[in-house]
């Protein structure tokens, strides 16, 4: 089947399977700052090597830090695609940030088609692989969210909110 | 007493320009309901074809003069290759996507087993 799609074709889909920074170009056409690239290399690297790593990226505004962590939740459920992985992923509040960066990540993996479903209202699914949101509000309840790969805090969160509930 | 001045912009203004090729051509209103429509897959043309080839065909069958009915008879044709060619072309997209996802999927599992990453 894939001997129809051009040489240079299947050099980009290749490209995109590989690394964060060819997945943003060839699958979204976006192409990422070196400081993006280097914080997405050196994340989706702890993620691969479970080594439990914990990183903090302070970015100034608009320099497109909840577009890098789009990037790398598809990615990673890119490569979990078959093999089945748990992101969570939490936000300082359900309104606005949490449906911003459901329906980002699902604009961003538009070209993946129907096989990148919401469930829940607060699950992206591709294939094995998914990612919940939560929102870290005082007044919200979360229990029970398990990620057995990335566990991703966007935006100011006190750490005294989202101590004990993950 | 001032001079009075005509209504409307001086000769030569250009604040109301519209740039770009389609801008002439393509109103606000059709340009809102562009953007809402798909560049990928040829649905909204299909049901265009479609809907032009019933009309034609029912023109064609309301008139009993022969020679009248030519014109229609070709429109309905017309119609009938156009929703033809969107199909075909809608089948070779599908067709690519899944080439495309078939050649992402074996690189994925390519890349993970090079990396050592399992389950």
């Amino acid at each position: 089947m894939s001997g129809q799609l051009s040489p240079s074709a299947r050099r980009q889909v290749k490209a995109a399977a590989n690394t964060v920074s060819g997945f943003a170009r060839h699958f979204t056409g976006i192409d990422l700052y070196p400081y993006q690239r280097m914080a997405a290399d050196a994340i989706v690297k702890s993620v691969f090597a479970r080594d439990g790593k914990t990183f903090v990226l302070i970015f100034s505004r608009q320099s497109g830090k909840d577009e890098i962590l789009a990037l790398i939740y598809l990615f990673l459920m890119l490569r979990f695609y078959e093999l089945g992985a748990d992101i969570v992923s939490a936000q300082p509040t359900f309104k606005p940030q949490t449906i911003n960066a459901m329906e980002r990540l699902h604009k961003r993996g538009v070209n993946f088609g129907r096989r990148l479903t919401r469930t829940a209202g607060y699950i992206m699914r591709l294939g094995q692989a998914r990612t919940c949101y939560f929102s870290a509000e005082p007044t919200a309840s979360q229990v029970g969210a398990t990620a057995d790969r990335t566990h991703v805090s966007s935006g100011t969160i006190s750490p005294r909110l989202c101590g004990s509930r993950w | 007493m001032p001079p009075t001045r005509k209504p409307g912009a001086s000769k030569g203004n250009k604040n109301a320009l519209k740039h770009g090729i389609y801008s002439r051509f393509v109103s606000l209103a059709d340009a809102s309901q562009l953007a809402g429509m798909s560049d990928k897959d040829p649905k909204d043309e299909l049901t265009i074809a479609r809907i032009n080839f019933k009309h034609a065909m029912q023109l064609r069958d309301s008139i009993a003069d022969q020679k009248e009915k030519l014109p229609w008879d070709m429109a309905a044709h017309y119609w009938l290759d156009s929703i033809i060619n969107a199909k075909i072309r809608s089948k070779e997209l599908e067709q690519t996507g899944m080439d495309v996802w078939t050649t992402l999927i074996d690189a994925t599992r390519a890349s993970n087993d090079l990396q050592g990453i399992k389950k």
